[in-house]
């Protein structure tokens, strides 16, 4: 017993120290030091899957990228209207007054110092119709237009004249109009009457004799007041045509030039392009016109090259056609579509002017109407009828490309406070459908593009070129993955940067060596954007 | 002791040296056990070895008290825990070696958890309780209030928070599988029966009617962020489905504001029931041998639930998709991903019963009597929860001292704890019974590597001794 009381004694006495050795050791929790929180974090930023079309059509929908349907080949079109006429320029329907009079002898009136009696007669007179040069009138369809009468006369006698034109014709009835001069005691006796030409038909051939004609009878009676004939009296008659719109027109139009003087389309594809070689296997460029005038047009070219914008250099075109004729429509309401394509058949060096990164397809043409002249049928114009050329530019995308440099600067603006970031490592992962491969560089620039530090001393793999079997169509997919790392010193300037400059070298699959590779609309280019953050936070 | 040796037996060698082995065994069996799980809840370990309180039945029903008649008067059982299964704040400070200043050090933390880390804390506050023995008969009944709660916080949450994903999770799914929180509250109504089966033998039971008052049950837990070694996308994978009871309450607006749960101690809106299981045996006069079940059983929940569960998730965040902003230029990215995540995360809420298992407990005891007053033994814990095993194992030495003083003194390894340092002792003063017990009183004394506290005081009133005519030879008296 006297050993267990010890025992025990024992153990009160190593409890008691060690509570007592604990009364000396505290927590000291205000001896925590500022201590660094070193998070590394590895964040996917985003990514993007891209195919044919959203790469070379979304930046401007009027170009279009033409896939074939039977094999999926993908070719870029670049379209522009260059010309287009409508009828109005063709004839030109001025407004205009036209005259004529009936002298006493057409009256069978003679001089005399009292006339009392009546005198009736009938005559016909025929009277010019103004058309713009070159322009023979056989028969117009008023749309609209109006036509005032005017009869004057120093008679002093009253008159009633009834004029008729017969060959306008509304609803095949001749048009007429009836005029009643009664004299009051003075002179001149005038009188007015207005015709609206809408669906007017009016025939100026005067029976297929002449053009640019029209007949006007006038049935006249007058009826003597007892004042007298002087004897130099006549009845004037003014033609006022105004506001006049036709449905429809025959005749025969002349030679008119319709100007086609010189345009330009620009090709998209090279237009952030600064220096390369670019060779496309199989361009073609076509003209196309849609004609529904009523005669036939013919297209004479003078000049066909391309341009470097930048240098300035042109590539001229040769061995292409000088004229191009469009035919007539059979009839009115339709139209007719003539194309003219220049392909490496018909040009001597089209694959050559193409491949030497240009910006611009220009040419230099006019267009002559009736270009064989007068001969049958006759021309026929309505009023909706147009004459537009459209030229195409079809490059299907099948060649090679090298040295192909693109450059462009986006904006920039990072106001985040950086004292907390070690470094930043940016990672591009590409899977790459595409036999096109792409090296980049990229400059961050201040406010005044001046550069603060580059990305890549020299360009990197951002993209690489997808294998192709023998016919060029890729075959296998090739994946690359590109790193950047920031420095601190480079983190430390990104508030300073406003602008980036993306330094970029394509080049399709062994450029170089002359493979050829062709695009199709299977081609899809997957990329990931994701960036590792190693942070300092002191706390 | 509560299980009185009429009479002390002879032992032969032979018989020393077999026990002494299998002791031995069970020893070595147990600290392998104690290996393989190191986590668990405040245990008492102490109060078992500690079989003078009228208390310690509560761990093994047939461990019995002396007094004829005992009340919890007027202070009862009341038992606090904390422990933290990662780490300790030695781990988690250093002191810098140009100075005394205190540094974090998050490497060393880390590399001290487990996959799965466990903050606990517990509490068991006896109401009302009273026993009385009737020959060989005992019957006890008590009122207790008993409140567990448990974060779970999983390794690769702390990994990802202090070094990101950029380092060792890359490539890697941080798991937070098992992450979560438990809340188990209720107060227990216990009926319970000893009975000395022979001179070796002594059987205990109890029975409990339990009324649920909060719980928070994760049912299940299971997220995954796992970063792509290359194109460091983010892919979210789990599901989640968590049931409560009494907690809606206190969030919903709908509550009254003269709103009690207190009623829900006594009113079984939410009825349970438990058991529990002990046996004590005597193999001879210095080897006793102890075994028990503790809180077999589960609640109902019925009253003021709120459960909710998620979808199947397995997400992976690639960054911002350009395309959608090529081709749509009123959307944001906020906007997309604000749209994408709540569909995605959608969640199913509905207040349907359910059903809970409580805090089960294993107890495996053996103790060796180097003299009537003083003996040595090895307890061994287990714990089952929510589908998962934990276990402790403890080392004690025990004392008596008459019948007014009693103490015990152990080591114990849990929690994946390996400096824990138990003591107890409890004190009798005519009727009156005091006792004390921290199964870690290092947590107190040197809290900052400590991982696990916690204390149990009592306050009882002892009546009559049934073993106080009888002659006892036994060493465990």
């Amino acid at each position: 017993m006297n050993s267990l009381k010890s025992s025990i004694g024992k153990w009160i006495a190593v409890y008691a120290l060690i509570f007592f050795a604990s009364s000396c050791k505290k927590l000291e929790f205000d001896k925590i030091a500022q201590t660094a929180w070193n998070p590394n974090l590895a964040i996917p930023l985003a990514y993007a899957d891209f195919g044919v079309y959203d790469i070379l059509a979304r930046q401007d929908s009027t170009d279009l990228v033409v896939i074939d349907p039977s094999t999926g080949a993908i070719a870029l079109v670049y379209k522009g209207e260059i010309a287009s006429y409508d009828a109005q320029t063709i004839i030109q329907l001025d407004d205009q007054t036209q005259q004529s009079a009936l002298s006493l002898a057409e009256l069978s009136l003679t001089a005399a110092p009292a006339f009392s009696g009546t005198v009736s007669v009938n005559e016909t007179e025929n009277v010019v119709f103004a058309a713009n040069a070159g322009v023979e009138l056989h028969q117009v369809n008023f749309k609209d237009g109006m036509l005032n009468l005017n009869v004057s006369t120093e008679l002093k006698h009253d008159i009633s004249v009834v004029v008729t034109f017969p060959e306008f014709t509304l609803n095949n009835t001749p048009v007429s109009r009836i005029l009643n001069l009664t004299y009051t005691g003075s002179t001149p006796q005038t009188a007015t009457a207005s015709i609206d030409l809408t669906d007017v038909l009016a025939d100026f051939t005067l029976g297929n004799t002449t053009v640019n004609s029209f007949p006007v009878t006038f049935q006249t009676t007058i009826t003597g007041t007892g004042e007298n004939v002087v004897g130099t009296e006549n009845i004037n008659f003014a033609y006022n045509f105004s506001a006049m719109e036709f449905e429809n027109a025959i005749g025969y139009f002349g030679q008119q030039n319709l100007g086609i003087s010189n345009d330009t389309i620009l090709l998209r594809l090279f237009e952030s392009t600064t220096d390369g070689y670019f060779e496309l296997t199989n361009p073609t460029v076509r003209f196309i016109v849609e004609n529904s005038f009523g005669f036939p047009v013919r297209i004479n070219f003078a000049e066909m090259k391309t341009i470097n914008t930048i240098t300035g250099q042109e590539f001229p075109l040769t061995g292409f056609p000088s004229t191009f004729n469009i035919n007539s429509p059979a009839a009115m309401g339709t139209s007719t579509t003539s194309t003219l394509e220049l392909n490496t058949s018909n040009t001597a060096n089209l694959t050559t002017i193409i491949s030497s990164v240009p910006k611009f397809f220009y040419f230099e043409a006019n267009a002559l109407s009736n270009p064989s002249g007068a001969v049958p049928p006759l021309n026929f114009v309505e009023d909706d009828s147009r004459f537009t050329v459209r030229t195409e530019v079809e490059l299907p995308l099948e060649g090679l490309a090298y040295g192909f440099e693109l450059r462009d600067t986006v904006d920039f603006n990072f106001n985040e406070s950086v004292d907390e970031i070690e470094s930043v490592m940016f990672r591009v992962i590409s899977d790459n459908g595409f036999p096109v491969a792409f090296k980049a560089q990229m400059t961050f620039m201040d406010q005044n593009y001046t550069p603060l530090f580059t990305i890549y001393g020299t360009p990197q793999d951002v993209l690489q070129a997808a294998l192709v079997d023998n016919e060029g169509k890729v075959n296998q997919r090739t994946k690359a993955v590109t790193d950047a790392t920031l420095t601190e010193g480079q983190i430390a300037l990104l508030p300073n940067a406003k602008y980036i400059l993306i330094n970029g070298v394509a080049q399709t699959l062994e450029a170089t060596n002359g493979e050829i590779v062709k695009l199709y609309d299977t081609y899809k280019l997957n990329l990931k954007l994701a960036m590792q953050v190693q942070g300092s936070l002191g706390f | 002791m509560t299980y009185n040796t009429e009479k002390m037996h002879t032992m032969n060698t032979r018989s020393t040296h077999t026990i002494g082995r299998s002791l031995r065994n069970l020893i070595l069996f147990s600290w392998i056990l104690g290996f393989a799980v190191w986590g668990s809840s405040q245990t008492n370990f102490t109060l078992y070895n500690l079989n003078e309180t009228a208390q310690a039945h509560y761990l093994n029903p047939a461990f019995r008290t002396k007094a004829k008649v005992y009340v919890s008067f007027p202070l009862g059982y009341q038992s606090f825990g904390v422990s933290n299964s990662g780490f300790t704040l030695n781990h988690l400070l250093q002191t810098r070696a140009q100075d005394d200043s205190l540094v974090l050090n998050p490497g060393l933390t880390m590399s001290k958890m487990a996959k799965l880390n466990y903050l606990n804390g517990e509490s068991t506050n006896e109401i009302f309780a009273f026993a009385f023995g009737v020959k060989d008969n005992y019957f006890s009944f008590g009122v207790t209030n008993k409140f567990h709660s448990s974060l779970v916080y999983p390794k690769d949450l702390f990994v990802f928070g202090f070094e990101g994903n950029g380092k060792s999770l890359l490539g890697q799914r941080a798991s937070l599988d098992g992450m979560g929180f438990n809340l188990l509250s209720y107060v227990e109504y216990a009926v319970g029966y000893n009975r000395k089966v022979n001179e070796k033998l002594t059987v205990g039971g109890r029975m409990k009617l339990l009324s649920g008052i909060a719980n928070v049950h994760m049912e299940k837990s299971e997220l995954g962020i796992t970063t792509d070694a290359e194109s460091f996308a983010l892919t979210i994978d789990g599901s989640a489905a968590v049931n409560t009871s009494g907690i809606k309450p206190f969030y919903d607006s709908l509550t009254p504001s003269n709103y009690n749960p207190s009623k829900k101690a006594y009113n079984f809106s939410n009825r349970g029931f438990a058991l529990d299981l002990g046996v004590n045996y005597e193999l001879t006069e210095k080897i006793r041998l102890s075994a028990s079940v503790v809180d077999l059983g589960s609640i109902q929940w019925k009253t003021e639930n709120a459960n909710f569960k998620t979808n199947n998730v397995n997400y992976t965040f690639n960054g911002v998709y350009i395309n959608d902003f090529l081709n749509d230029s009123t959307s944001t990215f906020e906007d997309k991903l604000t749209d994408t995540l709540e569909t995605i995360f959608s969640q199913q809420e509905d207040a349907s019963s359910y059903r809970t298992g409580l805090y089960t407990r294993f107890y495996l005891g053996g103790n060796y009597a180097f003299h009537k007053s003083f003996n040595v033994g090895a307890t061994l814990f287990n714990e089952i929860f929510n589908s998962k095993y934990r276990a402790g194992l403890l080392l004690s030495a025990n004392v008596k001292v008459n019948n007014w003083f009693a103490a015990t003194v152990n080591y114990s390894m849990y929690a994946r704890s390996f400096t824990n340092m138990g003591v107890g002792f409890t004190i009798k003063a005519g009727p009156i019974q005091w006792f004390a017990i921290s199964d870690n009183v290092l947590g107190f004394v040197f809290p900052q590597a400590s991982k696990n506290f916690h204390f149990s005081t009592g306050l009882n009133l002892l009546i009559g001794n049934t073993d106080k005519q009888k002659e006892s030879k036994a060493k465990f008296d």
